[in-house]
């Protein structure tokens, strides 16, 4: 007769993914419950790794590179491009030439991004939280974004503006006047926003409290971008490496002390206004005609790299220059990277119907987390 | 040839409410919605869909659970006793739990405790509503509360009681944690497909109908009847578009601190003569 | 840039890792001329540098993990030793491959063991 062995904790097995319809992406997370309590987290993220790191050291030459780079990711494509392009300026020596006109155009395009990555993630927020009309309204605000970036840019999404050297299209003073009056109208809804995730009271009940990041684990688990600064933790990639133009016009790091998920949700939502600040101080900096690309006559010859703050956070490249048309090296390390390993130890303890909103509010982009 | 008429109505109307209530709920997100006989065309396909099979059983639960909210409705419609049709709607939802419970698949099995949850929170109050009503009444049979007038002269607060329990009922945000589409995928459903969840399917159209019905005791006799039905689902809807979900616990906690209550008042007021 | 041998480097990363000072980019790995190495990376709030710890190791070394020091180090630690071969501690296969991808593809292998890993990873 076959025994049948025991086991002495009876727990409920729930997996997560790789498919679930509170995942934008393949991931696959398994809990392990008790009375729907989670005792005990492992995740598999291995199911979008398409080779980007490889194919840009074996296939495409360094002036392709910022389009490849942009396919890692649909929603923060543009941050990958400017941090791959300045990671390969500065590794060319041409860093300190590019005009200032086309870093405030670099400006404007991760700024818009990075609107509309925040009312995605917001939006998405609250329908895993089960508020479908919020979510269909602030996706609604988010395609007003996306129609704008389609009129500065010609791209809803994938801008693929930036260019070593340079960008490939310049805002003209008409674009910019439109641009100007649609802000007021982006402004207002991020007002709506705010309102939405301060006022509501289930939405509130939700998300306060829960997963709680303090200080000191903020800083042991090297958190980045939003949610870290939720915890109380001053880092902005913008300030402490600036490619652009983010400390002349003093670009303020929003922080909460609080390091949940509502305080992670509302950082959002007031970056959303310093981005619409910046837009407007890049727009009103430099006037249109100047030069938008530079020359670039010398392959990649040193190492380098980039810290640019995505949507996410920190988004870090290294390029290791050969002098050769292609890159011996291109490292690439994402946001979401940096804020996994302290998923397992927050969600310990909580609630299962808790569980999407917690991940959902720590922005997860598994996309760019495969490469 | 009434009954008749009944068995083969209430589903249409259930169907024709369901499409209804897509549409309204469309209309309050600024969507434009399906059209109204969408429920229709639905069912229909999930009727010409291959059928997959996990275990007998698991399909059994299913037609129980169709077959007992149908009866649980034929009950009420013909004059039955409210108690029993009380009865048979827990036990249809029960039906429902136990087929989802005969699988091994973790996000049913998570459906089917909270959908327990649900019977917890929804019938005490319907219960004690029942008993409110045999105090003004002196029968349980409907067929002899059919012929009262405008309970709700009598009863409002027991009225108001039924109001808050609706979303429970229903499975509207902020009580729809047995479906959780975010959470659990539908929980109890998530294993049916095809020509095994159309029962499961009609059986909403009926809970509807059911639920339409309950509301309709209160304003027997009443030209508003029909408002009155269309303003309380409308009220749920509303709701639903401005909550978020909470959790099963909270469905409880809530719907029992909101309705008991005014069940409660209402019964010591109509036993005081004061209403 | 800080140079460490496989026998020193934990010490310097500690000595260099201090949570609130420190934040820890990532881990990466390269294979040049001068053979295989391994490169952590750290950022510094104060000075806001860039500074590399350059580990080199030979292939089929042993490397030991940092995550006792530098917690989340695991995940960029079994990323590289599913993209690079190199055997870390504590690592859990397949991380970042699925089974029947190309093993080690980072690698600058000749392109006949490179068809051979894509053969073993079909079979």
């Amino acid at each position: 007769m076959k025994k049948i062995k025991v086991n002495q904790e009876i727990c409920t097995t729930i997996p997560m993914g790789s498919q679930h319809v509170a995942l934008p992406e393949p991931v696959k997370l398994v809990f392990d419950t008790e009375n729907e309590v989670v005792k005990r987290v492992s995740f598999d993220v291995s199911y979008v790794h398409r080779g980007i790191e490889k194919s840009l050291t074996t296939m495409y030459d360094f002036k392709k590179a910022p389009y490849v780079v942009g396919r890692i990711c649909g929603i923060c494509a543009i941050a990958h491009s400017i941090a791959c392009t300045v990671a390969l300026e500065r590794s060319i020596g041409i860093d300190g030439e590019v005009p200032d006109r086309v870093r405030a155009v670099r400006m404007i395009g991760l700024e818009l991004d990075r609107l509309q990555s925040h009312f995605l993630i917001n939006g998405h927020l609250a329908e895993v939280c089960g508020y479908e009309n919020i979510f269909m309204h602030l996706w609604r605000c988010r395609e007003f974004i996306l129609d704008t970036a389609d009129m500065l840019f010609g791209n809803r999404v994938q801008y693929d503006v930036v260019c070593v050297g340079g960008v490939n299209r310049d805002i003209d003073e008409k674009t910019g006047t439109r641009i100007s009056e649609a802000l007021e109208e982006i402004e207002e809804s991020i007002g709506f926003m705010e309102e939405v995730f301060t006022r509501d009271k289930t939405l509130v009940k939700r998300l306060e409290g829960l997963g709680v990041v303090s200080k000191d684990k903020a800083f042991e688990y090297g958190l980045v971008g939003p949610s870290a600064r939720a915890s109380g933790v001053k880092t902005d990639c913008r300030i402490e490496d600036d490619w652009g133009m983010y400390r002349d016009f003093g670009l303020e790091i929003i922080t909460m002390t609080e390091g949940d998920a509502l305080a992670r949700c509302l950082v959002r939502v007031l970056e959303c206004f310093e981005s619409v600040r910046m837009i407007r101080e890049a727009l009103d900096s430099t006037s249109p005609g100047e030069e938008i690309q530079l020359r670039v006559r010398d392959n990649p010859k040193k190492d380098a790299v980039c810290r640019n703050e995505a949507p996410r956070g920190e988004l870090f490249y290294y390029i290791r220059g050969t002098g050769k048309k292609i890159p011996g090296r291109v490292k690439i390390r994402t946001p979401t990277f940096a804020n996994i390993p302290i998923l397992p130890h927050v969600m310990i303890g909580v609630r299962y119907n808790d569980v999407p909103p917690l991940l959902m509010s720590f922005d997860p982009c598994l996309s760019c987390t495969g490469r | 040839m009434k009954t008749l008429l009944i068995l083969v109505f209430s589903p249409v109307i259930g169907g024709l409410i369901e499409g209804a209530f897509r549409k309204v709920n469309a209309r309050m997100q600024t969507r434009v919605g399906p059209p109204i006989v969408q429920p229709f065309y639905d069912l229909l396909k999930l009727l010409q869909k291959r059928p997959i099979l996990i275990n007998n059983y698991h399909v059994l639960m299913a037609y129980a659970h169709f077959v007992l909210m149908a009866t649980a409705l034929a009950t009420f419609l013909l004059g039955g006793d409210l108690l029993l049709v009380i009865f048979f709607h827990g036990m249809s939802l029960a039906f429902l739990a136990m087929g989802a419970y005969s699988l091994r698949s973790a996000y049913s099995h998570v459906g089917a405790t909270r959908e327990l949850f649900h019977i917890l929170a929804v019938e005490p109050p319907l219960l004690l509503i029942a008993v409110n009503i045999y105090m003004n009444t002196g029968t349980f049979l409907l067929s002899d509360v059919f012929e009262t007038q405008r309970l709700v002269k009598i009863m409002p607060f027991s009225f108001l009681a039924l109001i808050a329990s609706l979303p429970g009922m229903l499975r509207r945000s902020p009580f729809d944690v047995s479906e959780a589409h975010q959470e659990i995928i539908g929980g109890p459903e998530i294993e049916y497909s095809g020509p095994f969840y159309a029962p499961i399917y009609l059986a909403k159209w009926l809970e509807k109908v059911l639920v339409a019905a309950f509301i309709g005791i209160f304003f027997l006799g009443s030209p508003l009847i029909v408002v009155a039905i269309a303003t309380s689902f409308i009220l749920v809807l509303a709701l639903d578009n401005s909550t978020a979900r909470l959790s099963y616990w909270d469905m409880v906690k809530i719907t029992w601190v909101v309705a008991l209550p005014l069940v409660g008042a209402n019964i010591f007021l109509n036993a005081q003569g004061v209403l | 840039m800080i140079e460490a041998s496989l026998m020193d480097f934990k010490d310097k990363i500690r000595k260099l890792y201090i949570p609130e000072k420190v934040h820890y980019i990532g881990v990466d790995a390269y294979e040049g001329e001068e053979g295989l190495e391994v490169r952590y990376w750290f950022f510094s709030y104060e000075t806001r540098d860039v500074v590399m710890v350059r580990v080199s190791v030979k292939h089929g070394e042993r490397v030991p993990s940092i995550s006792d020091i530098v917690k989340p180090a695991f995940m960029g630690e079994w990323e590289i030793a599913d993209l690079f071969g190199i055997e870390i501690e504590g690592r859990v296969e397949n991380f970042f491959l699925s089974p029947d991808s190309p093993r080690a593809p980072l690698l600058n292998k000749k392109k006949s063991e490179d068809q051979a890993g894509r053969e073993m990873g079909e079979k």
